[in-house]
This record gives structure tokens, C-alpha cells and sequence, in this order.
């Protein structure tokens, strides 16, 4: 693997075309990486290429090539005649078989440098039968890393709040489901209102907001036990819980004190220290990924903006100036961009915000998006869009995908780490 | 108001809600005529307070207004300083160039020469004008920065000598003094430099070239590995001259200082 790493930096440095890909975001499909996935040879449950296929083109970074346009079906690099792929304007070229393994099944498949008739990757990944999709998740992350040299995070999951049904029979459910919106599964169901549902890093715990004792309180669930704990049940607003990187703190939105101010929860004392101070009001917690400070939302200066402030408290630090409007913040796990929720056209699309060079942009058109965030390898961006879909948007690239197999209005996105 | 901006969802009330309930409070009022009577008239007491209150809250919303203001106002000025401090870099880096390209074999630390276009008496000048002595004063000293700009130090020192130890004192004294100093640096006679850039500080501190020659005091410190006192005359540079370029190069000396340990 060490061998072959070098020499995808060593192509991947005779590449421009890479280069045009991280600067020239603004045309649709120029600068992307032509790439096919060629249908896996041998029988699985699941269509793994296409799986791979859908996951590198919502990255925004790949165009990729539909089956039925494809000169040939090779299942190994011997079968592949490049000049067929270099006919098709094809840069990539993944091919692969799955292979009963016992009980399991085994995923093998190579990535070609079609241009230079090199091989990259040569891997097997090997998963069970429930498990065949996550298992067509992590081919995705091995394609996406050996041509962009990033971490790929399509083998990851999202939570995410559903409402469905009309009162006096309306449901909120808690949901976890594949990166992709596949295998959706209810950790909880409740008739009153849950939001804000907010991953540890570890990945194992989903801290939320829930209205069940008819006000809100913040429970953290384990994902896998389904074993809960109310955290924080202050009279007044419990809101906004946001876990910090060593996973031993929420910050979180409590008015217990007359009004809504960030706080951090020590969960293991249950002592609570206060961040905030301001008359106007502060909440939406976010921490930044080195753990030094917190960005929050406050209307201090008569419209909700995105602040930050240390650990230790202090004077907030105004980060958004652009837009009349800058909520829900999320910092990117790389901590080099914010991106919040801002007023544009009348309604609110996502933006990004260089936090180095002070430079802006929307990611969406809007009208009606909200809660923004970062997958954990800080390329893509989940976030709700108007009337409750899942949308993911490409940082890197243009692409803006509605993820399906969703029911009923979907609400308050979170996407979790890397899995460990 | 803010409040439902903000958080529509935590006070779970809808603005239809909310609207229908102002109505039926509403509709409540107007078949209980008897009600509502009393609460129409209002004490002197009611007055006073609910006039307080209005203040209050529009004294809020002129602060929040003014929060708003003073933190755009302190963003632009943050834009402006690092426009202006890369604008200043790529200057400095530019006439450093030039000068390089000027004087390849020169000393260690680099002079800034003042650009060619230098404020320069014509030499077409009306006689009556040339014989006063504040033109023949400024011509020897226009004649120094020619040589100096040439490369000829020596003759540029004495030039500017005769300007230094003109009488009446020449307003160009501070001036002369100044390139004297940077002559003597190119020549290698630090002593000299030394002598000719503490002349500028004392006699004229408030001249613009004071601070220029107390960072010179400081480089020239450094150059002969006296670091205590260089840090010392540095640091005395970007506190007299603050926001001065001088002040800048002292701080990237002294950084470069703390990165080189000494």
C-alpha cells in the first residue's frame, strides 16, 4: 500500500486537471474526474457498482458513466481495454467481483488509471449480508482516497428527526441511516417533538432534545444498547446539545437563569458552567474540532450572527458579517470553514465562510435550508431542505443531491464520524 | 419578537396560533363590554410605567443597532489592516529587489534607498531662488542622495557632512544624518552608523526619521550579535513609533529573534 500511495502523489502531482477541480466550482461538470464503475462480476443481493457509482458523484467531484453506456464489462484489470475507456473519455476505471467468502461476502476490485495505464488500488473488502451496502460504502471511501488522496466518509451515518402524521396522531421519530439515506432504523418514537440530535465522536451516542415530559429536556442515547440518560432537565429551555471533541462535555442552551445562554455540561459532575452573557439571546452551540471554543448564534446585534468564545468564557468574537442572517453554525471538521444558515433571496440558503480569508459563499439555493453539517471529512455538507428532505451538497464540487427512502417531513440532519 | 425568530421550534407556537389566539382574546373582549372598560382607563401611575418600559425597549434595540454597527465597523477595520500590511509587504519586497538588483555586493543589512522619483529641486531654478541659502542647502543635499544613490558612500558622507554642519541648522539635518548612516552601514563602519543614527534620534525625536534610525540602532545591534541591547532599542521602536512601518520590521525582527533563540 505504502508503495502505491507514492506513486498516486506522484501522478496525482503531473495532474492540472485536479487543480482546475479545487478552484473552478461554479461549472457544473467541468473539472470533475470522468470516472466509470463497471458492474461487479459474481452474484451479491445488492448492486454494489452502482452503490460506489452514486456515492463518488454525489462527492460532486466525479462524473461517472451509466452501465448501459459502458464499451465493456471487464471484471479484472486483464479483461480491460483501455483504449475502449479512453474512447469514452473515462480518466477512472473501477472494476470488481464479489465473491462468496464463508457466509460473508468478499468484495475485490482495482482502480485503473485509465490515462496512464496504471494500477492504483487492488483491495478486497469483505461484509456480511446485512451488512453488503456499508460494505459497498467503504469500496466508495478506498476509490475516493486513492484518486483525491482524501478520507473518504460515504461509509458513515446520519441521524435525523422524521415527523409524520397529522394531530392528534402525529409521530417524531429519531433516526439513524447509512450516509447514502439507506437502512434507515428508529432509535426513538415519540409523540411529542424531538430536535437536535447531535453525534459523540466516538460515534456510539446521540445526545437530543425531547419535548416527551411535555417540556424539553436533553437525553444521550447509546446507538447500539438503546440505553438513555436525561442529562438536563433545568426549568425552562434544555436546547442545542453539542458534544465536545474528548466527548466528556455538552455545550447547550439553557435559561435557567433568566435567559437562554450557552452552557457547558461537565457530563460526569453534572456541573454547568455559563459562557454566555447577554440580553439578547444565545444559543446553538457548536464546538470547534481542536476544543478550544465554542460558535453559537446570538442576536445581540439585533439579528441573529455567528459568534465564537473560548472554553474559558470571555468577550465573543464576531465571525459572520455577510447576509443579514447567519444561523446554525457547524465548523468544518478540518476547522478551516463555517458554515451557517443565511438569509439570500428572501429565504435561507447554507453558506460557507473561509474562516482564514474572510471569503463567502452559498452552497445551496435555498429557499428554505437549515441545519447545515459536515461530513467528517469536511467535503460534503447534509442539510434540510424546503418541506423536510435530506440534501447533500458538495464543498469541493457543484453537485446537490436529494437523498431518498425518506418518510414524512425530515428535520434537524446530523452527520456522524468515521466509523471506528 | 427575536425570540420566535430565533427559535420557532423550542416555544412550539406558530404564528397561526399565535394569531388565533390574539383573535379569540379578542372576540372574548368584545362580548364582555363591562371587562373591558376598566383596563381602557389608565392611572398616571400605568402611564409612567408603560412609558418606562417603551424606553427601555427601544433603548435595546438602539444598542443592539449599535453593537451591530461597532462590530462591522471593527471587522472593516481588521480588512483594512491586513490589505494594508500585505500592500506594505509586497512594497518592501519590491524595493528590496530593486535595491538588490542596485548593489549586488552590498552589506548585510539592506538599505532602502528613497525611490528615484524623490522630491528633487529642478536645476532650471530662477537665480534669486538658487542663491538663498535653503536652496544651496537642499542641492547638496539632493547631490548626496545622487552619489549615495550611485554608490559613491564616500563622497555621498561628505556631501552630506557639509549639509549636517551647515548654520544656521538645516532642516535637512535629520535627513543627512539619516543617509550618513545607512552610507556607513554599506561601508562596513558600524561605529560610525551608530554614532550617525543616534544623532537623529536625540537631537530630532520627533522626526519622521527617528524611528526609521532607531531601527537601525536595533539591526545594527543584532549585526554585532548584542542581542540584550538590540531587543532593548527594538522594542523601544514599537513603543515611541506605533503603527509605523518602523515599528513593523522591529516586531519581525524581533520575532525572528525569538525563532532564532537569540
Amino acid at each position: 500500500m505504502p508503495r502505491l500511495l507514492i506513486a498516486l502523489l506522484l501522478m496525482l502531482a503531473a495532474l492540472p486537471a485536479r487543480a482546475v477541480l479545487q478552484i473552478d466550482i461554479t461549472q457544473g461538470t467541468d473539472g470533475t474526474l470522468p470516472i466509470a464503475v463497471v458492474p461487479f462480476g459474481g452474484s451479491a443481493p445488492e448492486d454494489i457498482a452502482q452503490i460506489v457509482s452514486s456515492d463518488l458523484a454525489r462527492s460532486g467531484q466525479f462524473n461517472t458513466l451509466a452501465p448501459n453506456a459502458m464499451p465493456e464489462r471487464p471484471m479484472d484489470p486483464q479483461q480491460v481495454n483501455l483504449d475502449a475507456w479512453r474512447a469514452v473519455k473515462r480518466d477512472y476505471l473501477v472494476v470488481g467481483s464479489v465473491r462468496p467468502d464463508a457466509g460473508n461476502f468478499a468484495l475485490e476490485f482495482y482502480v485503473l488509471d485509465v490515462i496512464n495505464g496504471k494500477q492504483l488500488t487492488a483491495m478486497s473488502v469483505t461484509a456480511s449480508k446485512s451488512d453488503l451496502r456499508m460494505g459497498a460504502h467503504r469500496v466508495a471511501d478506498i476509490v475516493y482516497e486513492a484518486i483525491t488522496g482524501v478520507k473518504g466518509a460515504f461509509a458513515t451515518r446520519i441521524a435525523y428527526i422524521t415527523e409524520t402524521g397529522q394531530p392528534p396522531v402525529r409521530r417524531y421519530s429519531l433516526e439513524v441511516a447509512d450516509s447514502d439515506g439507506y437502512n434507515p432504523q428508529s432509535i426513538l418514537e415519540s409523540k411529542e417533538p424531538v430536535m437536535s440530535p447531535a453525534w459523540s465522536k466516538d460515534g456510539r451516542k446521540l445526545a437530543y432534545v425531547s419535548f416527551e415530559s411535555r417540556r424539553s429536556s436533553i437525553y444521550v442515547q447509546d446507538v447500539f444498547s438503546g440505553r438513555r440518560e436525561l442529562v438536563s432537565s433545568f426549568p425552562s429551555i434544555n436546547g442545542s446539545p453539542s458534544w465536545s471533541p474528548d466527548g466528556r462535555k455538552l455545550a447547550l442552551t439553557l435559561s435557567k437563569d433568566g435567559n437562554a445562554e450557552i452552557y457547558v455540561l461537565d457530563l460526569a459532575t453534572r456541573q454547568t458552567t455559563r459562557l454566555t452573557n447577554s440580553a439578547a439571546i444565545d444559543t446553538e452551540a457548536s464546538w470547534l474540532p481542536d476544543g478550544s471554543g465554542i460558535v453559537f448564534t446570538s442576536d445581540r446585534g439585533g439579528r441573529p450572527q455567528t459568534y465564537q468564545v473560548g472554553v474559558g468564557g470571555g468577550a465573543p468574537k464576531r465571525l459572520t458579517f455577510d447576509g443579514g442572517y447567519n444561523a446554525r453554525p457547524s465548523v468544518s471538521p478540518d476547522g478551516q470553514f463555517l458554515a451557517t444558515v443565511q438569509s439570500c433571496g428572501g429565504g435561507f440558503c447554507i453558506a460557507v465562510l473561509d474562516l482564514k480569508t474572510g471569503a463567502s459563499r452559498t452552497v445551496s439555493k435555498g429557499s428554505q435550508d437549515e441545519a447545515p453539517s459536515y461530513a467528517p471529512n469536511s467535503a460534503m455538507l447534509l442539510y434540510a431542505s424546503g418541506g423536510g428532505v435530506l440534501r447533500v451538497a458538495s464543498v469541493l464540487g457543484q453537485a446537490n443531491t436529494t437523498l431518498s427512502l425518506q418518510k414524512g417531513k425530515v428535520r434537524d440532519p446530523a452527520w456522524g464520524p468515521f466509523r471506528q | 419578537m427575536k425570540q420566535q425568530n430565533l427559535m420557532p421550534k423550542h416555544s412550539g407556537l406558530t404564528p397561526r396560533m399565535l394569531a388565533q389566539a390574539v383573535a379569540a382574546t379578542l372576540l372574548l373582549a368584545a362580548g364582555l363590554p363591562a371587562l373591558a372598560e376598566p383596563v381602557a382607563v389608565a392611572t398616571p401611575t400605568q402611564n409612567v410605567m408603560s412609558e418606562i418600559m417603551n424606553r427601555q425597549q427601544q433603548m435595546q434595540v438602539e444598542l443592539s443597532e449599535l453593537r451591530d454597527l461597532v462590530e462591522r465597523q471593527g471587522h472593516e477595520l481588521e480588512m483594512l489592516k491586513r490589505a494594508q500590511k500585505e500592500t506594505y509587504m509586497d512594497t518592501d519586497q519590491r524595493i528590496r529587489a530593486l535595491d538588490a538588483a542596485m548593489r549586488p555586493a552590498a552589506g548585510a543589512t539592506p538599505v532602502s534607498l528613497p525611490a528615484p522619483v524623490a522630491p528633487a529641486t529642478p536645476a532650471t531654478q530662477p537665480a534669486i531662488v538658487a542663491q538663498s541659502a535653503f536652496a544651496d542647502d537642499q542641492a547638496k543635499y539632493d547631490q548626496g542622495l545622487k552619489l549615495l544613490r550611485e554608490g559613491q558612500y564616500q563622497p555621498a558622507v561628505k556631501m552630506f557632512d557639509q549639509v549636517i554642519k551647515a548654520s544656521p541648522p538645516s532642516a535637512n539635518r535629520p535627513n543627512a544624518l539619516y543617509w550618513t548612516g545607512e552610507a556607513y552601514v554599506v561601508l562596513g563602519d558600524l561605529k560610525s552608523a551608530l554614532n550617525a543614527f543616534e544623532q537623529v534620534v536625540q537631537d530630532s525625536p520627533a522626526h519622521q526619521k527617528a524611528a526609521d534610525a532607531q531601527l537601525k540602532i536595533g539591526y545594527i545591534y543584532y549585526d554585532q550579535k548584542n542581542y540584550a541591547r538590540a531587543r532593548e532599542i527594538l522594542n523601544k521602536v514599537k513603543t515611541q513609533f506605533p503603527g509605523t512601518q518602523a515599528a513593523t520590521l522591529a516586531e519581525q525582527r524581533l520575532k525572528r529573534m525569538q525563532s532564532e533563540g537569540v
